[in-house]
């Protein structure tokens, strides 16, 4: 590489901006996942997930509250719940997801993948913050915006899921669609009984 | 074989939402493929790499389109399976990250991905999604009793 390639080089791994970077998963998450996903640090992307279903589970918790299926003490008692089941459950998630896809011989480590697959969550986020404000304004938003916001997850969970598969889209298609049913079932499960 | 994805996805989606199975799965293949051309023409438009390389535009749309391959199989598995009224809604999301995804796809291939080129897909994906939530208020009703 010549030093006049040094700066363009750099920039393509330079980390970008929060808000560039979610917004880069949400539309375009195989570009960020292969500048990015090596370098970020895991409390950063598993804060996104931890977040994302954060906001999720606060929303229906909001809806229950505003229906009289709870009370408000118990509406926010799923704050918590989504907290841990954004980080702890996306990351076994993505453990289980690491093993299953060993038989494609990928070169991604289990680091990687949990980065990967909490950074892939990025768009619930984005959709539980704008959803948090129409709740605020007494919309029922989980499943507006919570159950639509876990589902365009899978956009970037394909992406990743390609790189675990080394492009075997098939494989990675049905375990994504395999892994997002996972999730949607543990938030019903959790937050809607 | 991965543009399949724009007519089946949309068929499964067709089929879950109107009540004579038939009918949802023929109109929802039929605005699989009007997705499809509509895709087409706004790589076309928009990508000028789409237009200069052979063989971009095909596989393209097939990256795009395989995206709906999840979105079908969870809303399979939530209407049949967990009996959620999930049809409309998992279609939605579907039909946007697939169309988006072509975009992007066209972006990756391509070199460079333009912010004209993902504003019309955009615009493409929002004037689909208006046509799909009126095509599946008709399905919906169809056959069910005044």
């Amino acid at each position: 590489m010549s030093a006049a390639d040094a700066p363009a080089a750099s920039a393509t791994t330079a980390r970008p901006g929060g808000l560039r970077l979610i917004l880069g998963m949400m539309f375009s998450p195989a570009q960020v996942l292969q500048a990015q996903a090596d370098h970020l640090p895991a409390a950063l992307s598993l804060g996104v997930s931890g977040a994302a279903f954060t906001l999720f589970f606060l929303q229906t918790g909001l809806d229950q509250w505003r229906t009289g299926q709870a009370d408000l003490g118990e509406a926010l008692g799923l704050v918590p719940v989504g907290a841990v089941y954004g980080v702890g459950g996306v990351g076994a998630v993505a453990v289980v997801a690491w093993i299953l896809t060993r038989p494609f011989l990928q070169q991604k480590g289990l680091g990687w993948t949990i980065r990967a697959y909490a950074l892939a969550y990025a768009p619930a986020l984005v959709y539980g913050v704008c959803g948090l404000v129409f709740s605020l304004f007494g919309w029922r938003t989980a499943v507006a915006f919570g159950v639509t916001g876990v589902l365009w997850a899978m956009h970037p969970l394909l992406a990743v899921n390609d790189e675990l598969t080394g492009q075997r889209r098939l494989a990675s298609g049905l375990l994504t669609a395999l892994l997002g049913c996972v999730m949607l079932v543990g938030w019903s499960l959790l937050g809607t009984h | 074989m991965g543009l399949v994805w724009f007519p089946l996805g949309f068929a499964v989606f067709g089929l879950l939402i109107s009540r004579q199975a038939v009918l949802g799965a023929g109109a929802g293949a039929l605005f699989g493929l009007l997705v499809l051309v509509v895709a087409a023409v706004a790589l076309l438009l928009g990508h000028a790499a789409v237009r200069a390389q052979g063989g971009l535009l095909r596989r393209s749309l097939s990256d795009g389109a395989l995206v709906l391959l999840p979105f079908a199989v969870v809303a399979l598995v939530a209407e049949l399976g967990l009996h959620w009224n999930a049809g409309q809604i998992v279609a939605s999301s579907g039909l946007m990250a697939s169309v988006g995804a072509c975009s992007a796809a066209a972006g990756k291939h391509g070199g460079r991905s333009g912010v004209f080129g993902s504003l019309l897909t955009l615009l493409a994906s929002g004037a689909l999604l208006l046509a799909w939530m009126g095509l599946g208020t008709v399905l919906s009703k169809v056959g069910s009793a005044p």
